[in-house]
């Protein structure tokens, strides 16, 4: 797997996808199969076999100067002069792996598209995409499972992709842009407007909790998947999230695990009667 | 901090204003810090260029604050966001 973005690549185990933009591949590699695949690395035409210990390189598109970037899983040194970044990893490799390509994946959304990847379901109501964030285990897998079986379309269980993020933009929850070469498939289209986002607790009833600003932009910042430990990436971050929190409202989900959630979250949308007598 | 030292936002951070109010990250720690109006306020001065005293003026000329109570008030801040490195001297 090859997956480009600008000129990024990273080559895994050969097979091979070329995306023009960052790819829902990378992600399905980094969270369901990074535990059984290893990674080979392309770093200036040498290829290197990676392993527990030695150091995966990927280059990236240019800019000025040296970063590095760490983590409790890894350390990258990101060269923006030459576009290198050299990455190394702990023993913890395929969390390792996992965290460093979504920390990538979200530099190269923020720097260069102008969106965020967040920690989220996705489902559709009445057009509008609503988000659903919660830490792992917490509750978004059941709640697209339950939303499914209520009829309404799923977009993501796991990573969201917002752009829409400009002075004027209007939020909106888009395919993760990727491209595979030499696939005929032709992957589903996703543009949808951002109605909410919702941040997850377990409760035993369901209700909705609005929430001063100051508490929900902690609640996009913890759903963007980076390590916030470098200005280089922080900044760009912080402003789309700021973004994200002026335009789109972030509240919490009180929830118990019943389709009867999604009436509230209709409620909360004004989508008109008819349409919540229907869930 | 001394009323003639000129402090300054840490470069290293990244801030952001919603609603009036500054959010500001500690890349170091990862910790995302919120201020109220007058810290707002406050934070928007620390360019390095202003004293803490000249900065105590701006909260009194702007706030219904009397000047001993400001200058403490402002001491604590600045400290605090020192402390939390958020500004240099």
């Amino acid at each position: 797997m090859r997956i480009a973005y600008g000129s990024l690549v990273i080559e895994m185990n050969g097979l091979e996808a070329l995306g023009g933009e960052f790819s829902r591949t990378l992600y399905s590699f980094a969270t369901k199969r990074a535990k059984h695949v290893s990674v080979v690395a392309q770093y200036r035409g040498h290829q290197d076999c990676f392993d527990r210990q030695r150091p995966l390189s990927v280059e990236v598109d240019g800019a000025s100067s040296t970063v590095r970037v760490d983590s409790p899983y890894w350390d990258a040194e990101f060269d923006l002069g030459t576009g290198r970044v050299c990455v190394r990893f702990g023993r913890l490799w395929a969390p390792a792996v996992d965290q460093f390509l979504k920390t990538v994946a979200q530099l190269y959304a923020s720097r260069t598209c102008g969106a965020v990847l967040l920690h989220s379901a996705a489902i559709v109501i009445e057009g509008q995409a609503v988000l659903f964030t919660a830490p792992s285990g917490k509750g978004k897998s059941t709640l697209a499972k339950i939303s499914a079986g209520a009829g309404y379309r799923i977009l993501t269980e796991e990573m969201a992709f917002v752009g829409g993020l400009g002075l004027d933009e209007v939020p909106r929850v888009l395919s993760l842009p990727v491209r595979e070469r030499n696939s005929l498939q032709v992957r589903e289209r996703i543009d949808l407007p951002l109605g909410a986002i919702y941040s997850l607790q377990w409760s035993g009833d369901d209700r909705v909790a609005e929430l001063p600003k100051s508490r929900q932009l902690p609640i996009v910042l913890g759903a963007i998947c980076v390590g916030l430990r470098h200005p280089y990436v922080v900044r760009p971050v912080l402003a789309l999230a700021a973004a994200l929190v002026e335009k789109v409202p972030v509240r919490v989900l009180y929830f118990r695990q019943m389709p009867t959630f999604l009436k509230l979250v209709c409620s909360q949308l004004g989508l008109p009667a008819a349409v919540q007598e229907t869930i | 901090m001394r009323l003639d030292e000129r402090p300054r936002q840490n470069t290293d951070t990244a801030a952001r204003r919603i609603g009036g109010l500054f959010y500001v990250v500690d890349p170091s720690t990862s910790e995302l810090h919120s201020f109220n109006e007058v810290g707002s306020f406050i934070w928007e001065l620390l360019d390095g260029t202003k004293t803490v005293s000249g900065i105590v003026d701006a909260v009194v000329s702007s706030y219904e604050v009397d000047r001993p109570r400001a200058e403490r008030g402002v001491a604590v801040f600045l400290d605090q966001l020192q402390a939390k490195n958020l500004v240099e001297v």
